[in-house]
């Protein structure tokens, strides 16, 4: 599996997962060049456009209560968005792999400690956790980060545990350790490499859970602090004139449905394309 | 199998404590005292006179030593007394009691429902042909991505704002008015199950597939058994232990939609309190949902492992 190029790995996705794909790097791209391709500055209020619909000569998806281009709102809300969901991805693929890679590597002691802390912050609900951090150290992007790092942690040190477990009885890896390298040197140059595929499909998936958390927590206004744009807020807003504004409501929800979606299905996908087992199996 | 129930009790009684444990420090460290935000309110602290300051601390015993607050509060919580809400002046185990039985009441109905769904949703694909596990595949993505506070706020656009026919929100105890309370239940349970069945159904359908291929099933086919028998007799019941776990698993997921559900219908449950009590930092409220839900969701764990070897005979020997 290591030796299997990107090139070969995108050639064997399904046609879904590559329309997935495909969605998902175009809403990287536009949230990257959010500065650049949206047309207002995304807090800047108008009197004037207020309530402007969907297709309004100045506003390309209409504005809100306060004038504020949807467009704009929709493209920054995206730049947060992803960056708060990748940091946190990031951070718990990096602490849970390898918290995984030791308590799986040292079983005795060691990884049945830090297993037994695994098991605690998932006795908690994500947004149980998430809450009670807010109300803590307060809302905005780092705290976001770190809690939500700490939230999907446990996922990554489970896949790395269970994986290392399997890798670390391995003849390679016991050649290794005969050629004398050092525990460190086996960790992460013998077993991290050959358990690097689950963990990616992971990070995938957790970047979708990221932005469910994160604009839910936005939504209940205990996320992204206004007037920042956040989709989840921007949701928030829109359900207050709903009845007579109901792109407001629908606009945002469904750039968040469509990312969620486009990110969930290329994990899937890539989940099926990195196992060798699925192949024989596909139906 | 008694003795891994208690096993069990054991550990998530160990769990519970860590929480309690990390819930009480994580709330001592936190910045600002909660005396001063409580009496200034939003505003300055200035118009504070440090007499009613030290008198408040007294109140609320937080002039006392930490451990010695911790050790009141952990023998506070075996008489199950979780103390005194800062803003409302009442015990916080009434408060929870209160709310309680309406969050219970969300998850419960939307566990069985999701669950009858899911696996017949997931089993029909699995027997189904192509087509109809491309659609199922389409749908249940679309189910898993969309967010409960998404499904709910279009929920109520399309049937209360549109089209008129179910209330936006709201709540009515059940003996005061029983059709309004239904009807109010229905928006939020549809809301969270649609992700659930989701889930569910998509564990069924590669359950279902996966235990198809046994040597058994093959067996029971050859020895003359019908289509339908072998699904029930053979092939289903074998399908339902991993979606016993995934229910277990989705727990969680569960228990956190009904913070956004209940925000979304205003419903008055459990969340709705810690909200209030998050935007107040009214600690001993957030630390009581905080506990009660970690316990909630640690006994609903322990009940899934016991349905688990229900289901299982094989798990029973571990």
């Amino acid at each position: 599996m290591k030796t299997r190029s990107l090139v070969s790995v995108v050639r064997s996705l399904s046609p879904v997962t590559l329309v997935a794909l495909v969605v998902t790097v175009a809403i990287i791209l536009l949230a990257i060049a959010a500065p650049l391709v949206a047309p207002f500055d995304p807090v800047v209020l108008d009197a004037a456009g207020r309530f402007a619909p969907v297709g309004d000569p100045n506003h390309l998806l209409g504005a809100d209560q306060y004038g504020r281009d949807t467009l704009s709102r929709l493209l920054y809300g995206a730049r947060v968005e992803l960056l708060t969901a990748a940091s946190a991805s990031v951070l718990s693929m990096a602490v849970g792999t390898v918290i995984g890679l030791v308590a799986g590597y040292y079983q005795r002691f060691v990884g049945a400690v830090l297993m037994r802390f695994i098991d605690v912050v998932l006795a908690l609900p994500a947004l149980i956790l998430a809450l009670f951090a807010v109300t803590l150290y307060g809302p905005g992007e780092a705290t976001l980060i770190i809690v939500m790092g700490l939230v999907f942690t446990p996922a990554f040190a489970r896949i790395a545990y269970g994986q290392t477990l399997t890798v670390a009885q391995a003849e390679y890896v016991e050649s290794a350790r005969l050629f004398g390298a050092s525990d460190l040197a086996i960790l992460f140059r013998e077993i991290l490499p050959n358990i690097l595929a689950p963990l990616v499909v992971q990070f995938t998936l957790t970047v979708a859970s990221a932005i469910l958390l994160e604009s839910g927590l936005s939504y209940l206004g205990l996320g992204i602090v206004p007037p920042a744009p956040s989709w989840g807020a921007m949701v928030a807003d829109g359900q207050r004139y709903m009845a007579t504004e109901p792109q407001l409501l629908l606009l945002p929800a469904l750039a968040v449905v469509i990312s969620i979606l486009a990110v969930a299905l290329l994990a899937d996908g890539l989940r099926t394309a990195l196992n060798p087992r699925s192949h024989r199996r596909s139906a | 199998m008694f003795g891994y129930i208690a096993k069990r009790i054991v550990t998530g009684v160990g769990i519970l404590l860590v929480i309690v444990t990390i819930v009480f420090i994580a709330i001592q460290t936190v910045p600002g005292d909660p005396a001063l935000v409580l009496l200034a309110g939003n505003g300055g602290a200035g118009q504070v006179s440090p007499e009613a300051l030290d008198a408040l601390r007294a109140r609320l015993g937080l002039d006392r030593p930490v451990l010695e607050q911790y050790l009141s509060y952990m023998g506070g919580l075996l008489t199950g007394d979780l103390g005194t809400s800062f803003q409302l002046q009442r015990p916080v185990t009434e408060l929870i009691l209160g709310r309680l039985p309406n969050t219970l009441e969300l998850v419960a109905i939307v566990a069985v429902i999701a669950t009858a769904l899911g696996v017949f949703i997931g089993a029909s694909a699995a027997r189904g042909g192509r087509a109809a596990n491309t659609i199922m595949s389409l749908f249940t993505a679309l189910g898993i991505s969309a967010p409960v506070y998404v499904i709910g706020t279009v929920l109520v656009y399309v049937a209360a704002v549109s089209l008129r026919i179910l209330p936006a929100g709201g709540f009515v105890q059940f003996d005061q008015d029983p059709g309004r309370h239904i009807q109010l239940l229905i928006l939020p349970t549809l809301a969270i199950a649609v992700g659930l069945t989701s889930v569910i159904a998509r564990t069924t359908r590669s359950a279902v597939l996966e235990t198809a291929d046994q040597d058994w099933v093959r067996t029971a086919t050859a020895i003359g058994l019908s289509r339908g028998q072998v699904f029930r007799g053979s092939v289903l019941r074998n399908s339902l232990t991993p979606v016993a776990t995934v229910v277990g698993l989705e727990i969680g997921t569960l228990l956190g939609a009904t913070v956004l559900v209940e925000r979304v219908f205003s419903w008055p449950g459990l969340s709705t309190l810690l909200i209030d009590g998050v935007s107040t930092r009214d600690y001993p409220v957030i630390q009581g949902v905080v506990i009660v839900t970690a316990g909630l969701f640690v006994a609903i764990n322990i009940l899934v492992d016991v349905l688990y070897t229900v289901l299982d005979p094989r798990a029973r020997l571990s």
